[in-house]
């Protein structure tokens, strides 16, 4: 929460130490943040899916920074070089620090060999919106997606992820799924590597 | 005792985004293009290795005469932090890189995803302001044609100039210097070319 506990504060972003601690923000903050975020970029386009990609490319830069500070600060400046040692880094350590908890799943995709999902109940970024009904299949978690995107890309896995809503029976809302596509080049190393 | 040594940064798409000369030697009047040449030859190297270990810092893992490159990959495993020098001090080179590493980490450079310049293209534009196109179009075709899996970089150099992004340069020049360099030692330049 905003103002529990004193955070020291630095003039230069350079002097602060990169260490862990708890630095939480308030929830109802940053979804009024994220709220301006999706309403300006709805402002700059003409269509859902330029809107997705914009939100995407603001989680991309998220994304990048996230892999560079966990891998320096979570996992003692050791890389990720296999597909599924980046998967679950993604799903537990970026997780948990983006969103306060593992990844409810991560699973293998059935009919593609180079596609898996991560699903999340209830995204945090989705928690406080809904959708119009004119917006059809648009979602919010592109931006998460972004974030996943930008994670893969940096460890040098490209891969392409979207976010999609999944109808949950017996639940109002239903969840939300990304879905992550490798590129070929990944398999291939993946393969080789063994 | 002087010492040379050669910083860079390299970034994604083998962009070079810092360069420092740190060390005490006087300067050889061609120290940035051999210390360039060097550096650029090892990234093939470094391109393999990166995918072998987890481990950051991969140590020295070229030479050149008295010369060592020795490299540090971070999470992003299209940033490099390359050094170049002539003293042994592996684990001074270790905190160096570590200290790097943490300022580079607060300081991230932002990186919009999508299309960026070839690198041949990029290199040639960000030298050639310092008149030093000869010698950075030679650094990379040498190292395409010295080692196997370098072709790539061939291919991209060759679409550069079929799409005019690289003006006065004819295709058929940089295809007999390829030939030229195929039959040339790993790393070391054997035909000169004049675009």
């Amino acid at each position: 929460m905003i103002g529990v506990g004193k955070i020291k504060q630095y003039s230069n972003v350079l002097d602060k130490p990169l260490s862990k601690g708890k630095q939480e923000v308030s929830l109802s903050a940053f979804a009024f943040l994220f709220s301006e975020l999706v309403q300006y970029n709805q402002t700059q386009v003409d269509n859902i899916a330029e809107l997705e990609r914009r939100l995407e490319d603001a989680g991309y830069a998220v994304g990048a920074r996230v892999l560079e500070l966990l891998c320096h600060r979570d996992k003692g400046n050791r890389r990720e070089t296999r597909l599924l040692g980046i998967l679950s880094f993604v799903h537990s350590t970026v997780w948990k620090v983006l969103f306060g908890k593992v990844a409810d799943s991560l699973e293998k995709g059935t009919e593609h060999e180079d596609e898996y999902m991560i699903s999340e109940k209830e995204l945090l970024v989705n928690r406080f919106i809904s959708i119009p009904k004119d917006m059809g299949t648009f979602n919010c978690g592109a931006f998460v997606a972004g974030i996943v995107r930008g994670v893969l890309d940096g460890a040098g896995f490209p891969a392409v992820v979207t976010a999609h809503f999944v109808p949950v029976e017996g639940q109002q809302r239903p969840r939300t799924t990304i879905l992550i596509k490798f590129a070929e080049e990944v398999l291939r190393r993946e393969a080789r590597l063994g | 005792m002087a010492t040379t040594a050669c910083f860079v940064i390299v970034s994604r798409n083998d962009i070079p985004i810092y360069e420092a000369e740190v060390g005490s030697a006087a300067k050889r009047e061609d120290a940035a293009q051999l210390h360039q040449f060097i550096l650029h030859a090892a990234l093939d190297i470094v391109q393999d290795l990166a995918w072998t270990t987890s481990a950051m810092y991969l140590k020295a893992i070229d030479r050149f005469n008295d010369l060592v490159v020795s490299v540090y990959v971070t999470a992003d495993i299209h940033t490099r932090l390359m050094l170049l020098h002539d003293s042994r001090n592996d684990d001074g080179i270790k905190s160096f890189f570590q200290e790097v590493h943490e300022l580079y980490i607060k300081d991230c450079p932002y990186e919009t995803p999508g299309e960026v310049d070839s690198p041949v293209v990029s290199w040639v534009n960000a030298l050639r302001s310092l008149n030093k196109l000869t010698i950075v179009v030679q650094v990379r075709v040498v190292c395409s044609g010295g080692f196997g899996h370098g072709n790539g970089r061939v291919l991209v150099a060759r679409n550069s100039i079929d799409r005019g992004n690289l003006p006065g340069v004819s295709r058929s020049k940089l295809s007999a210097y390829f030939d030229g360099c195929d039959r040339g030692t790993m790393g070391i330049p054997t035909i000169r070319a004049h675009f």
